[in-house]
Protein backbone atom coordinates (compact mmCIF):
# COMPACT_ATOMS: atom_id res chain seq x y z
CA UNK A 1 0.00 0.00 0.00
CA UNK A 2 1.50 3.52 -1.05
CA UNK A 3 2.23 6.01 1.55
CA UNK A 4 0.56 9.22 0.38
CA UNK A 5 3.15 11.58 3.08
CA UNK A 6 4.72 14.29 1.90
CA UNK A 7 7.65 13.14 3.22
CA UNK A 8 7.44 10.02 1.34
CA UNK A 9 7.26 10.79 -1.92
CA UNK A 10 9.77 9.95 -4.35
CA UNK A 11 10.60 12.91 -6.76
CA UNK A 12 12.10 11.20 -9.29
CA UNK A 13 8.70 9.28 -9.31
CA UNK A 14 6.77 12.12 -9.24
CA UNK A 15 4.96 12.01 -12.53
CA UNK A 16 3.90 8.59 -11.16
CA UNK A 17 1.71 10.26 -8.79
CA UNK A 18 -1.62 11.13 -8.09
CA UNK A 19 -1.48 14.78 -6.83
CA UNK A 20 -4.23 16.53 -4.70
CA UNK A 21 -4.70 20.14 -3.62
CA UNK A 22 -3.74 20.16 0.28
CA UNK A 23 -6.77 20.79 2.38
CA UNK A 24 -5.23 23.76 4.12
CA UNK A 25 -4.88 25.50 0.76
CA UNK A 26 -7.43 27.91 -0.61
CA UNK A 27 -6.59 29.37 -3.94
CA UNK A 28 -8.51 31.49 -6.63
CA UNK A 29 -8.38 32.27 -10.20
CA UNK A 30 -7.76 36.05 -10.70
CA UNK A 31 -7.39 36.88 -14.47
CA UNK A 32 -4.98 34.46 -15.97
CA UNK A 33 -3.16 33.99 -12.35
CA UNK A 34 -4.02 31.41 -9.51
CA UNK A 35 -3.80 32.76 -6.08
CA UNK A 36 -2.90 30.34 -3.53
CA UNK A 37 -3.04 30.83 0.39
CA UNK A 38 -1.76 28.64 2.77
CA UNK A 39 -3.36 28.94 6.28
CA UNK A 40 -1.10 27.29 8.67
CA UNK A 41 1.76 29.74 7.57
CA UNK A 42 -0.34 32.74 6.04
CA UNK A 43 1.61 32.68 2.99
CA UNK A 44 0.10 34.21 -0.07
CA UNK A 45 1.56 32.47 -3.88
CA UNK A 46 1.09 33.91 -6.83
CA UNK A 47 1.41 31.49 -10.11
CA UNK A 48 1.78 32.70 -13.29
CA UNK A 49 -0.40 31.28 -16.37
CA UNK A 50 1.65 28.59 -16.52
CA UNK A 51 1.71 27.03 -13.26
CA UNK A 52 -1.68 28.05 -12.63
CA UNK A 53 -2.30 25.63 -15.50
CA UNK A 54 -0.88 23.16 -13.77
CA UNK A 55 -2.38 23.87 -10.70
CA UNK A 56 -6.15 23.61 -12.19
CA UNK A 57 -5.45 20.69 -13.61
CA UNK A 58 -4.51 18.82 -10.54
CA UNK A 59 -7.64 16.52 -9.58
CA UNK A 60 -6.80 14.15 -6.93
CA UNK A 61 -7.33 11.68 -10.28
CA UNK A 62 -4.93 11.90 -12.92
CA UNK A 63 -1.02 11.09 -12.38
CA UNK A 64 0.87 14.26 -13.00
CA UNK A 65 2.11 12.26 -16.12
CA UNK A 66 -1.43 11.83 -17.39
CA UNK A 67 -1.79 15.62 -17.02
CA UNK A 68 1.35 16.83 -18.56
CA UNK A 69 0.77 14.09 -21.44
CA UNK A 70 -2.85 15.99 -21.86
CA UNK A 71 -1.36 19.68 -21.81
CA UNK A 72 1.60 18.64 -23.97
CA UNK A 73 -0.91 17.99 -26.66
CA UNK A 74 -2.77 20.37 -26.21
CA UNK A 75 0.26 22.66 -26.84
CA UNK A 76 1.76 20.67 -28.99
CA UNK A 77 5.35 20.48 -27.02
CA UNK A 78 7.23 17.16 -25.87
CA UNK A 79 6.20 15.42 -23.07
CA UNK A 80 9.40 14.87 -21.72
CA UNK A 81 10.73 18.23 -22.19
CA UNK A 82 7.51 19.51 -20.17
CA UNK A 83 7.93 16.87 -17.56
CA UNK A 84 11.32 17.92 -17.15
CA UNK A 85 10.70 21.41 -16.21
CA UNK A 86 7.54 20.70 -14.51
CA UNK A 87 8.75 18.27 -12.36
CA UNK A 88 10.61 20.83 -10.09
CA UNK A 89 7.67 23.11 -9.59
CA UNK A 90 5.60 20.27 -8.54
CA UNK A 91 8.21 19.13 -6.04
CA UNK A 92 8.32 22.73 -4.50
CA UNK A 93 4.56 22.84 -4.20
CA UNK A 94 5.02 19.17 -2.10
CA UNK A 95 7.98 20.92 -0.07
CA UNK A 96 5.39 23.51 0.22
CA UNK A 97 2.83 21.48 1.48
CA UNK A 98 0.96 22.97 -1.15
CA UNK A 99 0.08 19.42 -2.51
CA UNK A 100 0.19 15.80 -1.50
CA UNK A 101 1.08 13.38 -3.81
CA UNK A 102 0.01 9.25 -3.67
CA UNK A 103 2.56 7.48 -5.70
CA UNK A 104 0.65 5.22 -7.71
CA UNK A 105 3.37 3.37 -9.61
CA UNK A 106 6.95 2.01 -9.65
CA UNK A 107 7.24 3.03 -13.70
CA UNK A 108 10.96 5.24 -13.54
CA UNK A 109 10.37 8.84 -14.73
CA UNK A 110 13.17 11.34 -16.07
CA UNK A 111 14.95 12.72 -12.84
CA UNK A 112 13.95 16.40 -12.01
CA UNK A 113 15.56 19.58 -12.85
CA UNK A 114 15.88 22.65 -10.93
CA UNK A 115 15.58 24.90 -13.68
CA UNK A 116 11.74 26.24 -14.28
CA UNK A 117 11.22 26.15 -10.85
CA UNK A 118 12.11 29.54 -9.49
CA UNK A 119 10.58 30.91 -12.96
CA UNK A 120 7.54 29.49 -13.23
CA UNK A 121 5.67 30.04 -9.47
CA UNK A 122 6.85 33.16 -7.00
CA UNK A 123 5.95 32.82 -3.01
CA UNK A 124 5.34 36.44 -2.05
CA UNK A 125 6.36 37.07 1.66
CA UNK A 126 4.09 38.57 4.11
CA UNK A 127 4.49 42.34 3.14
CA UNK A 128 6.78 44.23 5.79
CA UNK A 129 3.82 45.80 7.01
CA UNK A 130 4.61 46.32 10.43
CA UNK B 1 18.90 47.94 29.47
CA UNK B 2 17.90 51.90 30.08
CA UNK B 3 14.89 53.17 28.52
CA UNK B 4 14.96 56.39 26.89
CA UNK B 5 10.90 57.12 27.81
CA UNK B 6 10.87 58.67 30.84
CA UNK B 7 7.53 57.13 31.33
CA UNK B 8 6.25 53.36 30.37
CA UNK B 9 2.79 51.46 31.15
CA UNK B 10 1.95 48.88 29.69
CA UNK B 11 -1.94 49.11 28.45
CA UNK B 12 -4.59 46.18 27.70
CA UNK B 13 -6.34 46.30 25.23
CA UNK B 14 -8.92 43.13 24.69
CA UNK B 15 -6.43 40.42 25.62
CA UNK B 16 -3.44 42.05 24.88
CA UNK B 17 -1.06 43.84 26.34
CA UNK B 18 0.75 46.69 24.83
CA UNK B 19 3.75 48.82 25.77
CA UNK B 20 3.73 52.44 25.80
CA UNK B 21 6.76 54.85 26.21
CA UNK B 22 6.32 58.53 26.71
CA UNK B 23 7.65 61.86 28.20
CA UNK B 24 4.57 62.80 29.15
CA UNK B 25 2.95 62.36 32.61
CA UNK B 26 -0.42 63.75 30.48
CA UNK B 27 0.03 60.19 28.66
CA UNK B 28 0.82 58.06 31.63
CA UNK B 29 -2.84 60.11 33.13
CA UNK B 30 -4.67 59.58 29.61
CA UNK B 31 -4.22 55.87 29.44
CA UNK B 32 -4.56 55.31 33.20
CA UNK B 33 -8.12 53.87 32.52
CA UNK B 34 -6.52 50.65 30.70
CA UNK B 35 -3.09 50.72 32.37
CA UNK B 36 -2.68 47.18 33.81
CA UNK B 37 -0.21 45.82 36.64
CA UNK B 38 -0.16 42.03 36.30
CA UNK B 39 0.50 40.51 33.04
CA UNK B 40 1.79 37.42 31.40
CA UNK B 41 4.81 38.16 29.25
CA UNK B 42 3.28 36.01 26.66
CA UNK B 43 0.31 38.29 25.90
CA UNK B 44 2.60 41.29 25.34
CA UNK B 45 1.60 42.74 21.48
CA UNK B 46 4.62 42.57 19.25
CA UNK B 47 4.41 46.42 19.08
CA UNK B 48 4.97 48.92 20.97
CA UNK B 49 3.99 52.66 20.90
CA UNK B 50 5.96 55.59 22.46
CA UNK B 51 4.85 58.95 22.51
CA UNK B 52 6.93 62.33 22.26
CA UNK B 53 4.73 65.30 23.21
CA UNK B 54 8.06 67.34 23.69
CA UNK B 55 10.91 65.79 22.11
CA UNK B 56 14.67 67.31 21.96
CA UNK B 57 16.51 68.66 19.65
CA UNK B 58 18.47 66.08 17.81
CA UNK B 59 21.77 65.42 19.77
CA UNK B 60 23.89 67.84 18.88
CA UNK B 61 21.65 70.61 17.04
CA UNK B 62 20.16 72.79 19.75
CA UNK B 63 19.11 75.23 16.18
CA UNK B 64 16.81 74.63 14.12
CA UNK B 65 13.05 74.42 13.87
CA UNK B 66 12.28 72.93 17.59
CA UNK B 67 10.91 68.67 16.95
CA UNK B 68 6.81 68.48 16.60
CA UNK B 69 5.26 65.75 18.71
CA UNK B 70 4.89 62.27 17.54
CA UNK B 71 4.06 59.16 17.95
CA UNK B 72 5.96 55.87 17.45
CA UNK B 73 5.51 52.26 17.15
CA UNK B 74 8.05 50.44 16.93
CA UNK B 75 11.05 52.10 14.86
CA UNK B 76 8.36 53.43 12.87
CA UNK B 77 7.06 57.04 13.44
CA UNK B 78 2.96 56.63 12.86
CA UNK B 79 1.99 60.50 12.96
CA UNK B 80 3.63 63.62 13.36
CA UNK B 81 1.51 66.83 14.30
CA UNK B 82 2.52 70.15 16.04
CA UNK B 83 -0.98 69.70 18.13
CA UNK B 84 -0.07 67.01 21.11
CA UNK B 85 -4.00 66.83 21.71
CA UNK B 86 -3.95 65.10 17.96
CA UNK B 87 -0.89 62.59 18.50
CA UNK B 88 -2.51 61.33 21.66
CA UNK B 89 -5.70 61.14 19.74
CA UNK B 90 -3.84 58.86 17.44
CA UNK B 91 -2.23 56.73 19.95
CA UNK B 92 -6.28 56.19 21.33
CA UNK B 93 -7.14 55.44 17.91
CA UNK B 94 -4.20 52.86 17.36
CA UNK B 95 -4.33 51.16 20.51
CA UNK B 96 -8.33 50.31 19.59
CA UNK B 97 -7.34 48.37 16.83
CA UNK B 98 -5.07 45.66 19.01
CA UNK B 99 -8.50 44.68 20.33
CA UNK B 100 -8.67 41.46 18.57
CA UNK B 101 -11.42 39.81 21.63
CA UNK B 102 -14.44 41.52 19.48
CA UNK B 103 -14.51 39.31 15.81
CA UNK B 104 -14.92 41.07 12.56
CA UNK B 105 -18.71 41.14 11.97
CA UNK B 106 -20.17 38.39 9.76
CA UNK B 107 -19.50 39.97 5.75
CA UNK B 108 -16.29 41.94 7.00
CA UNK B 109 -12.47 41.26 7.00
CA UNK B 110 -10.16 42.81 9.63
CA UNK B 111 -7.29 44.42 7.07
CA UNK B 112 -3.83 46.14 8.46
CA UNK B 113 -4.38 49.26 6.04
CA UNK B 114 -4.79 52.70 6.84
CA UNK B 115 -7.81 54.99 5.51
CA UNK B 116 -7.43 58.32 3.73
CA UNK B 117 -10.56 60.26 3.19
CA UNK B 118 -11.62 62.71 0.71
CA UNK B 119 -14.92 63.75 -0.18
CA UNK B 120 -16.20 61.09 2.04
CA UNK B 121 -14.73 58.47 0.33
CA UNK B 122 -11.49 56.24 1.49
CA UNK B 123 -8.72 54.64 0.01
CA UNK B 124 -6.84 51.97 1.70
CA UNK B 125 -3.34 52.09 2.15
CA UNK B 126 0.06 50.35 4.22
CA UNK B 127 0.18 52.25 7.22
CA UNK B 128 3.76 51.83 7.80
CA UNK B 129 3.85 53.92 4.37
CA UNK B 130 1.06 56.52 4.53
CA UNK B 131 1.09 57.74 9.00
CA UNK B 132 4.66 59.34 8.48
CA UNK B 133 3.01 61.61 5.60
CA UNK B 134 2.60 65.14 6.87
CA UNK B 135 -0.93 66.18 7.88
CA UNK B 136 -0.38 69.46 5.86
CA UNK B 137 0.23 68.11 2.72
CA UNK B 138 -2.28 65.83 3.01
CA UNK B 139 -4.59 68.56 4.17
CA UNK B 140 -3.82 70.62 0.94
CA UNK B 141 -5.17 67.98 -1.21
CA UNK B 142 -8.36 67.95 0.98
CA UNK B 143 -7.26 64.75 2.14
CA UNK B 144 -7.88 63.65 5.81
CA UNK B 145 -5.96 60.16 7.17
CA UNK B 146 -7.40 58.18 10.14
CA UNK B 147 -4.93 57.47 12.37
CA UNK B 148 -5.86 53.52 12.71
CA UNK B 149 -3.11 50.49 11.23
CA UNK B 150 -6.53 48.56 10.32
CA UNK B 151 -10.07 48.70 9.27
CA UNK B 152 -12.90 46.51 8.54
CA UNK B 153 -13.33 45.95 5.48
CA UNK B 154 -17.04 44.98 3.67
CA UNK B 155 -16.12 43.00 0.18
CA UNK B 156 -19.41 43.08 -1.09
CA UNK B 157 -20.55 46.93 0.08
CA UNK B 158 -16.90 48.12 -0.59
CA UNK B 159 -16.90 50.22 2.86
CA UNK B 160 -14.73 50.21 5.61
CA UNK B 161 -15.15 51.11 9.11
CA UNK B 162 -13.39 51.67 11.92
CA UNK B 163 -12.67 50.69 15.31
CA UNK B 164 -13.77 53.68 18.21
CA UNK B 165 -10.66 55.14 19.59
CA UNK B 166 -9.82 53.95 23.36
CA UNK B 167 -12.65 55.51 25.45
CA UNK B 168 -15.14 56.88 22.56
CA UNK B 169 -18.62 54.73 22.47
CA UNK B 170 -19.36 55.33 18.67
CA UNK B 171 -16.96 53.96 15.42
CA UNK B 172 -16.51 55.70 12.76
CA UNK B 173 -19.65 55.01 10.43
CA UNK B 174 -18.67 52.99 7.23
CA UNK B 175 -16.93 55.39 4.34
CA UNK B 176 -16.98 53.84 0.56
CA UNK B 177 -14.00 52.67 -0.49
CA UNK B 178 -12.86 53.60 -4.03
CA UNK B 179 -9.17 52.81 -3.77
CA UNK B 180 -6.35 50.64 -2.33
CA UNK B 181 -2.15 50.94 -2.09
CA UNK B 182 -0.84 47.99 -1.44
CA UNK B 183 2.62 47.40 0.09
CA UNK B 184 5.74 46.59 -1.89
CA UNK B 185 6.32 42.90 -1.54
CA UNK B 186 9.58 41.92 0.39
CA UNK B 187 10.87 40.13 -2.65
CA UNK B 188 14.52 40.37 -3.95
CA UNK B 189 15.57 42.73 -6.61
CA UNK B 190 14.07 43.21 -9.96
CA UNK B 191 10.88 44.80 -11.23
CA UNK B 192 7.94 42.82 -10.52
CA UNK B 193 5.11 43.17 -11.96
CA UNK B 194 2.34 44.69 -10.09
CA UNK B 195 -0.48 42.23 -11.63
CA UNK B 196 -3.92 41.49 -10.32
CA UNK B 197 -2.52 38.39 -8.90
CA UNK B 198 -0.23 40.01 -7.18
CA UNK B 199 -2.81 42.58 -5.87
CA UNK B 200 -4.84 39.56 -4.16
CA UNK B 201 -1.51 37.78 -3.27
CA UNK B 202 -0.69 40.72 -0.81
CA UNK B 203 -3.89 42.34 0.04
CA UNK B 204 -4.36 38.44 1.64
CA UNK B 205 -1.39 38.79 3.81
CA UNK B 206 -2.86 41.92 5.27
CA UNK B 207 -5.97 39.85 6.38
CA UNK B 208 -6.09 39.33 10.05
CA UNK B 209 -8.06 36.66 11.75
CA UNK B 210 -7.72 34.40 8.67
CA UNK B 211 -8.56 30.68 9.80
CA UNK B 212 -9.16 27.07 7.72
CA UNK B 213 -13.08 28.01 7.62
CA UNK B 214 -13.34 31.59 6.39
CA UNK B 215 -9.88 31.46 4.28
CA UNK B 216 -11.65 30.73 1.09
CA UNK B 217 -13.82 33.56 1.67
CA UNK B 218 -10.98 36.05 2.41
CA UNK B 219 -9.75 35.19 -0.89
CA UNK B 220 -12.51 35.39 -3.09
CA UNK B 221 -13.54 38.16 -1.32
CA UNK B 222 -10.48 39.99 -1.99
CA UNK B 223 -10.03 38.82 -5.72
CA UNK B 224 -13.66 40.27 -6.26
CA UNK B 225 -12.73 43.39 -4.64
CA UNK B 226 -9.31 43.83 -6.57
CA UNK B 227 -11.57 43.35 -9.72
CA UNK B 228 -13.94 46.31 -8.87
CA UNK B 229 -11.72 49.15 -7.21
CA UNK B 230 -8.88 50.69 -8.88
CA UNK B 231 -5.62 48.96 -6.89
CA UNK B 232 -2.01 50.19 -7.24
CA UNK B 233 1.18 49.61 -5.68
CA UNK B 234 2.01 52.27 -2.77
CA UNK B 235 4.77 54.10 -4.09
CA UNK B 236 8.14 53.28 -2.33
CA UNK B 237 8.86 57.23 -1.14
CA UNK B 238 7.23 59.86 0.36
CA UNK B 239 7.28 62.30 -2.57
CA UNK B 240 5.86 59.90 -4.98
CA UNK B 241 2.84 60.14 -2.55
CA UNK B 242 1.08 63.25 -3.70
CA UNK B 243 0.32 62.28 -7.09
CA UNK B 244 -0.44 58.92 -6.63
CA UNK B 245 -3.19 59.66 -4.09
CA UNK B 246 -4.71 62.05 -6.54
CA UNK B 247 -4.60 59.39 -9.19
CA UNK B 248 -6.44 56.47 -7.42
CA UNK B 249 -9.17 59.41 -5.76
CA UNK B 250 -9.90 60.34 -9.13
CA UNK B 251 -10.20 56.62 -10.74
CA UNK B 252 -12.32 55.67 -8.37
CA UNK B 253 -14.29 59.14 -8.55
CA UNK B 254 -14.72 57.78 -11.90
CA UNK B 255 -16.13 54.52 -11.97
Amino acid sequence: MPDDSPESIDLDRLPDSVLTHAADVVWVLVEDEVVLYHVPTSTSHVLNPSAGLLWRCVDGQSTLHEILVDVADIYEVDVDQLTAQVTPVVAEWIDADLVVGQLVSAAPAPAPTQHAANEAWERLPDPPNQ
Amino acid sequence: MRSVWSHFVMVGVGSTAISVGTDSEQVVDLLRPWTIEDYDVSDIDLFDYAVALDPPHPEGKTGGPKPMPRLHRGSCVLTTSPDPQQVTAALLQCLATHDTTTPAPPGTMRIELTPLIRNGAAVLAPPRQVMPLSERRLSAQGITRLDTVSCLLDPEAMTASFDAPLGADAPHPPVPVVGLFLPISGKGPGVVQFTAGRAVGQAMGLTLDVVSDNAAWHLESLARCVERTPTDLAPGNASGWSDALDRLFNRGRDL
